[in-house]
């Protein structure tokens, strides 16, 4: 299996030397740039703006948390020509990569505990600092510690990394907790790795991104499920805590080199990947979503998920479903070309999405150390996959523009490979078990902006990619991105 | 896949033998099992390349002349026999010389005595044993065991890449069975400590095969593996063997002439027989002599039905083996496969992947697994490339899997092979030029491409001995211009993951684009080979920019500056404070204690504001003054208690975080026993004489209901009261508190100075003040 794939990029130099692949560049910039433009955004030259967090404030302005433990507000992001006012909330915190913001404080996510932050005296600078919650250790810098914004319920989700990629040498490590408005922390799951942010799915259910490394194949984005165990066995030692005895108990340990499909049968606190981010194809090392929430002001993607990949400076799309009672999804590639790593993602109001990182520290394709882009739809609609789910026999597909009936009706034009990984305690892993399903038949909408495709050979726990390069709109464009990779977990009956 | 002879065809084959046998009654051995050769254990081979391996393994022509073979491993020698008398113990060496094939199942060593009935065997067996042991003979007392020796050896033995073709052992050193393994055989009964310590520290000169390869142990490390392997052995006396007996050695002698022995072992005696030659490979015929099932046959290797096909199919082909071909046969033979992929041959075992492991695991994969050899004579010069399978030189200090040496006959053979197989289309190198100021701007563009405004290369690769990030990948000074072609180097800047798909090297040049425009007119051409000059310049290049970080200093203007980011001496939940008249202090937040307090210059953050942010702030000023690690505030169950050592958390202490004044300056909130504690530190100007700025530390408690605590104020060599309300401590800090506020007692890490602080149910304060000491106060 391994020396598949090195069979095929060792096949591909001979023949074809200059040819575009995935996983280098989408190669679709300048496509994609018709319909989505990047703007820069301009900041004071003496300002290291390292992103790595950001949180949308009900007044329009945006808080921005950096890795070198600022709180900055930025007013003025939505301006046709960005040219933000920038105060300075807080500093002095450690890395904050989590942030958001509740009944007229912050809560700041940093390595060392959740912070709540408050302006008692109304002079635009916080003045009290509240420790909500510290209940984890923290004793090597990599131990990243990853804070969502606030829940409805007034609850932040802190996702733990652990001590290296492969052991809990502090309290706590590789775990997930709901930490309660009033400071309580509750164990929501153990096996995390090492994440890259946490928050809500479209339907209001938290989600974190895990990395690719030892017992990840890839990047992937999981659901964390109360009582859940995500994958990574070193954070078992957790369940001795007095804080995570209710849980009862570790889970069984997974075998490796194993499939997760096999281990989960076996485990059942083990929970599924929802999302699978293929290696080097959807990002390297993906962070942070936000879901689009500006009813159509970002284009035709309502409700979807977006993020970010800190090396390749990207941002993608995610939808998950709920099949079966198990969370499962697809992600598409969506905007390449960015300045940096991107750590964090946010919509303003305006519904034009920001991203910000840094480049320091770990290999990224963006070369600025630090940036400020803003993503702004231009309000012609692209030619894309809008979203699949799954059905009983197959899959839906759904387009932003109605499709070329004749092609779109055949169903040689929907092209289909499925493969997953190896679930183990070594780093990463190649795809494996490679199928080939075939589209037995199509049903096309009568907008033309669906369709319904049986499909012979699903295979539950496959990333089922798509290779719709075949199809055009009715008006003859090429879809702008061609792949989307769903990951089947469950058939809905 | 090659199983082991199960029940009923060993019943067939007893009876076959009955049926064939005119003297079955004296057949007392079971048929022994098929030759394992270790390499022929991986999937995916083709038949004639296993008949090709099997043949050179098994030393066939050793006796059978072929034409023009040129691989070194045709006809692999057996083990040198000078010094077997010191490896092998006595009784060993007689039973396997009687029966090899049943003593070492699996063993290659053919049975030649097929036609001697048991005791015919034994007596061969102990002849030639007395003639090995005439040239030289073990004399070894038992050793005493050591187990923290023996727990190395077990790490090592599971790290170096034994267990790459070795089974896995547990503790206590029993093998794991694996498929594929070549086995040990029973090793305490062949070796003694020292024998088998000399054998890994130098396998060659025992076997020359290169069959086991040296993994340049060092001399403590084959102590500990052999200690490993042999486990108690070592310490149980053996009984006395029978002292060599003349007569048998002459009887051995004449055995081992008639046997030819030496067609496969060096044995230095001048009387030994000369040796007529056998029937020449081609004219063999498949189905007998060694090959069949003869009963009488000369040799008997008890070929399995599909080892006999495969080396029929090596027999048919006379030609010598092209380069491809020997290089196959090579890889597969001694084994690199078990660490190494290349194209177009199987897979490393995914059953062993625990057997390769890193130093550094932030390096992934890379870190771990040994490179592939896909395109290998086309990456690395000729001269490494001979280097490193002769001398097992290795440029990846995160490996623990050791590259072993082969020596330099397999660097030989092996290395032109590769270069002349293996090629990638070529690119061109644009020439360093001869031009002085065209010559210095190619250098510079290559240094501009290194550093961090260009492709920023140092972020994870050393670079001639410096790192600037925290990963550590290959040094690029030390291992391209000695090591890489030009051709190869040009091919993996522009496409990393072809060459290399376990690569974390990000794309540079993504669709033959450089990331980099502004650079070198963006030429990709120009580019690469200015990064090819550049790096091959060897140490006395000029370093790029960002290898050494630039400090970053904080500077306190008229507001104070808080960071909450680990700081020397207080820990990873430090709080520095720097204050508008230069005083500064950190505050450790996870023990509740205050650490440290200097007087200058503020904070350098550049160890946690650069790279991964993997270092820690440093306080600047001068004089610092260190303050005892926590818990600062404890009740204690009487006055001269010990003070705890406990953390904060086991005395439920907790820390509540801080409220920031107009100036910016933090009062600390913390819990200790119940009470709730509001600390605050703030700068206070000098009062002459005193030239330098104090600090003033406020501390009230409120509780619900009275309690007794202690604060440990300072604790030193020397404590002493200057005046009533003065201390001095040590030589650098003098506290001024009220009077009969403090008081001074003798601890075990030193003089203590703590406070007796009673709260009532409501606040009380205490006020201290933390001065530099100054010359004339």
């Amino acid at each position: 299996m391994r020396t598949h794939t090195a069979l095929c990029l060792l096949g591909a130099l001979a023949s074809a030397l200059p040819a575009q692949e995935l996983g280098e560049r989408w190669g679709t910039a300048h496509a994609e740039s018709e319909f989505y433009r990047i703007v820069d955004v301009p900041l004071p030259s003496e300002l290291a703006l390292e992103v790595g967090s950001m949180c949308a404030l009900p007044d329009g302005r945006v808080a921005l948390g950096t890795r070198r433990g600022e709180i900055l507000i930025a007013s003025g992001l939505d301006l046709p020509q960005p040219r933000p006012q920038i105060t300075r909330f807080a500093s002095g915190l450690d890395e904050v990569l989590g942030l958001g913001f509740h009944d007229g404080a912050f809560y700041a996510t940093q390595q060392t505990e959740l912070t709540r932050l408050t302006d008692r005296d109304g002079d635009g600078r916080a003045d009290r600092f509240e420790n909500l919650c510290d209940a984890w250790g923290f004793e090597h810098y990599h131990e990243f510690a990853w804070g969502s914004p606030v829940f409805p319920n007034g609850s932040v989700y802190v996702v733990l990394g652990l001590s290296d990629s492969y052991s809990m040498k502090a309290r706590f490590r590789g775990w997930a907790f709901e930490i309660r408005a009033d400071g309580s922390a509750l164990p929501i799951a153990s096996g995390i790795r090492s994440a890259g942010g946490v928050a809500w799915n479209e339907h209001g259910v938290p989600f974190y991104v895990e990395s690719q490394g030892p017992w990840n194949g890839s990047c992937s984005l999981k659901h964390l499920r109360t009582g859940g165990f995500v994958g990574h066995p070193a954070s078992f030692p957790g369940y001795e805590d007095p804080l995570a005895r209710s849980l009862g108990g570790a889970p069984a340990k997974p075998n490796s080199p194993s499939r997760l499909r096999t281990e989960s049968e076996r485990i059942p606190e083990l929970v599924p990947y929802s999302v699978v981010f293929p290696y080097r194809k959807m990002g390297q090392s993906i962070t942070t979503f936000r879901i689009d929430e500006s009813k159509g002001r970002f284009g035709p993607f309502a409700g979807q998920l977006f993020l970010g990949d800190y090396s390749l400076s990207l941002v993608m799309r995610a939808t998950t479903e709920l099949v079966d009672g198990v969370w499962q999804g697809a992600c598409y590639p969506f905007r390449e070309g960015f300045g940096t790593g991107i750590l964090a993602v946010e919509f303003t109001r305006a519904g034009q999405l920001l991203a910000g990182g840094t480049n320091r520290g770990w290999p990224v394709r963006g070369n600025r150390h630090f940036v400020l882009e803003r993503l702004e739809w231009t309000g012609k609609t692209p030619f894309e996959i809008e979203r699949i789910t799954a059905r009983p026999d197959g899959f839906l597909v759904r387009f932003t523009r109605p499709v070329d009936r004749a092609i779109a009706g055949e169903a040689s034009s929907y092209r289909l490979q499925t493969y997953t990984h190896i679930y183990q305690e070594h780093y990463g892993s190649p795809e494996v078990d490679h199928t080939t399903p075939r589209v037995v038949r199509v049903q096309l909408a009568e907008d033309g902006r669906s369709a319904e495709l049986v499909v012979l050979g699903l295979v539950l726990g496959h990333v089922h990619e798509f290779d719709l390069g075949a199809l055009r709109a009715a008006d003859g464009a090429a879809l702008v991105h061609s792949q989307a990779y769903y990951t089947l977990n469950r058939l809905p009956r | 896949m090659r199983t082991a002879p199960s029940t009923i065809p060993f019943l067939a084959a007893a009876l076959l033998l009955g049926c064939a046998d005119p003297e079955p009654a004296r057949r007392a051995l079971p048929p022994a099992a098929a030759p394992t050769v270790a390499g022929l254990e991986r999937a995916g081979l083709a038949a004639s390349l296993r008949g090709a391996v099997l043949q050179d393994e098994l030393g066939c022509t050793a006796c059978h002349a072929e034409d023009a073979t040129a691989t070194p491993s045709a006809g692999a020698r057996g083990p040198r026999l000078a010094e077997v008398g010191r490896r092998l113990q006595p009784a060993y060496l007689a039973r396997f010389l009687a029966a090899p094939r049943h003593v070492e199942p699996g063993t290659p060593m053919p049975d030649l005595l097929g036609s001697r009935d048991e005791e015919g065997r034994r007596a061969a067996g102990d002849s030639l044993a007395h003639y090995l042991r005439s040239f030289g003979e073990q004399a070894e007392e038992p050793t005493a065991l050591d187990a923290s020796a023996a727990e190395r050896g077990r790490e090592l033995f599971h790290a170096i890449g034994c267990a790459a073709c070795h089974a896995p052992r547990d503790a206590p050193g029993a093998e794991l069975p694996l498929a594929g393994s070549t086995p040990l055989g029973p090793l305490p009964e062949k070796y003694t400590l020292s024998s088998l310590r000399a054998f890994l520290e130098a396998p060659h000169e025992a076997r020359p095969s290169g069959r086991m390869p040296s993994l340049a142990l060092a001399p403590g490390e084959a102590d500990d593996l052999a200690r490993f392997l042999l486990g108690a052995a070592i310490a149980v006396p053996r009984a006395a063997s029978e002292p060599v007996d003349p007569q048998r050695v002459r009887e051995g002698r004449a055995l081992f002439a008639e046997l030819r022995c030496a067609a496969c072992h060096e044995l230095p005696d001048p009387e030994r027989t000369d040796l007529a030659p056998a029937a020449p490979l081609a004219k063999l015929d498949a189905t007998r002599g060694c090959l069949g099932d003869e009963a009488r046959a000369f040799a008997r290797y008890a070929l399995s039905a599909e080892q006999r096909a495969e080396l029929s199919l090596a027999l048919r082909t006379s030609e010598p083996p092209s380069d491809a071909s020997a290089i196959e046969r090579t890889l597969v033979a001694r084994q690199c496969l078990a660490c190494h992929e290349r194209e177009g041959l199987p897979a490393r075992d995914e059953a062993r992947e625990r057997a390769f492991q890193t130093s550094d695991p932030t390096l992934g994969e890379e870190g771990r697994v040994p490179p592939a050899l896909t395109q290998v004579g086309a990456k690395l010069q000729p001269r490494w490339l001979r280097e490193v399978i002769a001398h097992g030189t290795s440029t990846r200090p995160y490996l623990r899997t050791r590259m072993p040496a082969f020596g330099t006959a397999l660097a030989e053979h092996l290395s032109p092979r590769l270069e002349r197989v293996d090629a990638l289309p070529p690119l061109e190198l644009l020439p360093l030029p001869e031009d002085d100021a065209a010559k210095r701007a190619m250098l510079d563009l290559g240094r501009d491409l290194v550093g961090d405004r260009g492709m920023s290369c140092i972020t994870c690769h050393t670079f001639a001995g410096e790192k600037a990030g925290s990963l550590a990948a290959l040094d690029l000074v030390e291992t391209t211009g000695q090591r890489l072609q030009p051709n190869w180097f040009l091919h993996y800047l522009r496409e990393p993951l072809r060459l290399r798909p376990n690569t974390l090297m990000p794309q540079f040049f993504p669709g033959g684009i450089s990331t980099r425009p502004e650079l070198g007119g963006g030429d990709v051409q120009r580019q690469t080979s200015a990064l090819w000059h550049y790096l091959a310049e060897g140490r006395n290049v000029r370093k790029p920019s960002g290898l050494r970080r630039p400090p970053i200093e904080l500077a306190v203007g008229s507001e104070a500056v808080l960071l909450r980011r680990s700081v020397q001496n207080t820990g990873k939940r430090g709080i520095s404070v720097g204050l508008p008249l230069g005083v500064h202090y950190a505050f450790d937040a996870e023990r509740l204690a205050l650490r440290q307090i200097w007087w200058g210059r503020f904070l350098e953050a550049s160890g946690v504001f650069t790279s991964q942010g993997s270092g820690e702030a440093r306080p600047l000023g001068e004089p610092r003054v260190l303050l005892p690690e926590g818990p600062a505030i404890a009740e204690l169950a009487s006055p001269e208690s010990a003070w705890p050592s406990a953390t904060r958390r086991e005395l439920g202490q907790r820390w509540l975080g801080y409220e920031l004044d107009a100036a910016q300056r933090p009062t600390f909130r913390y819990v200790c026993a119940e009470v709730e504690v509001a600390d605050a530190l703030l700068d206070r100007g000098a009062a002459p004489p005193a030239t330098k700025p104090s600090l003033q530390r406020t501390l009230r408690f409120t509780s619900t209901a009275p309690r007794t605590l202690q604060l440990l104020v300072a604790r030193a060599e020397r404590i002493e009261e200057s005046t009533a309300e003065l201390w001095k401590i040590g030589s650098d800090l003098r506290v001024r508190a009220k009077p009969g506020a403090l008081r001074v007692r003798d601890g075990a890490g030193g003089r203590e100075l703590l406070a007796t602080i009673e709260v009532p149910a409501g606040t009380t304060e205490l006020v201290l003040e933390y001065l530099a000491a100054e010359e004339g106060r």
